[in-house]
């Protein structure tokens, strides 16, 4: 296993929303911007060798990020790499900049996601940011299912995820974001959050943008027509263009219909290979069990196999 | 080709006959096909049983704010100043990042089919090259024709400055909104006309704070009316096509 320092290629588009410009004014009292832990880097590329299974190529790694060896947990994919990213600090303070590269070569095929929630700290002076750079190739399948995000009382937090996707590659993405720890009484208790997910064609045309700005204090995140009386909100896509997505759309759709405790809906992504799923709910669980059925059906559809355990 | 810089969609020089052009393509006579729409609002209606004036106007004002005004109106801002440099390739890729913003398959195909047919009309309005290039673009499914960018760059052809444009959008936006509220049974005219005269505030500030934003400003967080629009594709009864 060869080890590189390289850093991750930066998304194009630099510019952040200019809250995070003021804030940037200020370091922070503990370690700086850019200290020994602050500036994280992952950038991994994974490569399918003879007997079909995908292996870990290149790896660097620099605190706070952590990552675990390739784990083999799908019985039925006997060779998908499973990685599990760690974080030591145990979530995000005010200062970190994590930039994550993750490269799948020809056929291969990864599940990545995390040990646990991704909390994101109180903040009094600058922000955290995460910028993800992640290149779908040739026949590649990638799973890539983070537990949710939490973003605690005060905290400022910015993430940019480029998927550059192969058109005979599959992705099945999903993400949770969590309205702060309701059960301390916190509820979108956040300063700022910032997301901005590009999906592109390898040409550089885009797939689909999902980019919001949610600063609760400023603007009430519960009106009608954005969260309503929900508190948690999920995202899920499918790049794919093998299957009839026409009817994969209204299953998963169907499926989101028959649940009690949560507002969901599919439809055809922008790019017309692949689906969107969005749903609402109270609690995290709930719209974690939701999202996990959804996820079992597309790939029961996708590739003939039932979800794995994944252990956490 | 390097062709003059369109002097007509000058804030200063919006005359009577700009006026009058921006009658034309706002009014609901004009055939953009938006008065079969609801833009969902059939099924938040349904299954959240909207009724109250004022519900229908805080709801309104959330699409206005939240969905078009930081999402379409930047792109038909963009698009305008791009028409007026002969930026054809630009309006392309704007017409491109658009339609990538919009989740819900009926609001992005009804926002295809207006722009297109204001392109079909086009031709009788303006010989400007610029809107008849993206007419070609879109023929030969080289672009997509939003109706926000085909309204930038026509407006900016006939003499309409960027901030009226918008407020052409925004206004035609509401009134098909409302036209949909009234056929729903759920407002009647005078409600209708109360609610418009009552946004107006919100579209001065909508179209002042996006006016400036760049493409890769518009962000937008709406997935209520997301899901609202996904349940209306599969809806077994319904009177709008979206």
């Amino acid at each position: 296993m060869s080890s590189t320092g390289s850093k991750p290629t930066y998304y194009p588009d630099t510019s952040l929303p200019t809250q995070f410009c003021e804030f940037d004014r200020e370091q922070p009292n503990q370690l700086r911007v850019g200290a020994a832990g602050k500036e994280g880097v992952l950038n991994v590329t994974f490569k399918r060798d003879g007997n079909d299974n995908t292996f870990i190529s290149k790896q660097y790694t620099q605190l706070p990020f952590h990552i675990t060896r390739v784990l083999r947990l799908d019985d039925n994919l006997p060779g998908m790499a499973f990685l599990y990213i760690q974080m030591p600090t145990g979530g995000l303070l005010q200062g970190d900049r994590l930039q994550a590269c993750i490269n799948l070569e020809q056929g291969t095929q990864v599940h990545i996601t995390t040990q646990s929630v991704s909390k994101v700290y109180r903040m009094d002076k600058n922000y955290a940011s995460q910028i993800t750079d992640i290149h779908v190739g040739k026949g590649a399948f990638l799973e890539y299912y983070p537990d949710a995000l939490l973003l605690q009382k005060g905290s400022r937090y910015s993430q940019k995820t480029r998927l550059v996707v192969h058109d005979d590659a599959t992705v099945i993405y999903g993400e949770i974001v969590l309205p702060g720890r309701v059960a301390s009484g916190e509820l979108f208790d956040y300063e700022i959050y910032h997301s901005d997910l590009l999906a592109e064609y390898c040409n550089g045309k885009p797939r689909f943008r999902e980019s919001l700005l949610l600063e609760p204090e400023q603007i009430d995140v519960t009106r009608q027509g954005m969260l309503g009386h929900w508190k948690v909100f999920g995202n899920f896509y499918v790049i794919n263009k093998t299957v009839n997505l026409d009817q994969l759309s209204d299953e998963v759709h169907d499926i989101l219909q028959d649940q009690e405790g949560i507002l969901g809906g599919c439809s055809l992504l922008p790019s017309h290979d692949g689906i969107v799923v969005r749903i609402l709910g109270q609690h995290h669980r709930k719209v974690k069990t939701t999202m996990d059925q959804v996820w079992g059906w597309v790939r029961q559809k996708l590739i003939s196999t039932p979800l794995p355990q994944i252990r956490k | 080709m390097h062709l003059p810089i369109n002097k007509q969609a000058n804030q200063a020089e919006f005359d009577s006959a700009s006026f009058l052009n921006a009658l034309q393509i706002s009014d609901s006579f004009f055939p953009t096909g938006m008065v079969t729409l609801s833009h969902a609002l059939e099924t938040f209606v349904d299954e959240e049983g909207v009724n109250s004036v004022s519900n229908f106007k805080n709801l309104l004002e959330d699409y206005l704010r939240y969905q078009i005004g930081v999402t379409d109106s930047i792109a038909l801002a963009n698009s305008h100043k791009a028409a007026i440099v002969r930026n054809l390739p630009e309006i392309v890729k704007i017409d491109w990042m658009l339609g990538a913003v919009k989740f819900a398959k009926e609001s992005r195909d009804s926002s295809i089919k207006s722009g297109r047919r204001m392109l079909e009309i086009c031709d009788r309005l303006t010989s400007d090259p610029i809107i008849l290039g993206l007419k070609r673009e879109v023929e030969e499914g080289s672009s997509l024709g939003n109706y926000a960018v085909v309204l930038g760059v026509l407006s900016s052809t006939l003499g309409i400055p960027c901030q009226q444009a918008i407020l052409i959008e925004l206004y035609s936006f509401a009134v098909s909104f409302l036209g949909a509220a009234m056929r729903l049974g759920r407002l009647n005219y005078l409600e209708v006309q109360d609610t418009l005269k009552n946004v107006t505030e919100t579209m001065l500030e909508v179209a002042a704070e996006n006016i400036d934003r760049s493409i890769s400003e518009m962000r937008s967080f709406t997935p209520s009316i997301d899901i609202m629009g996904m349940k209306h594709e599969r809806a077994e009864r319904r009177l709008f096509i979206s």
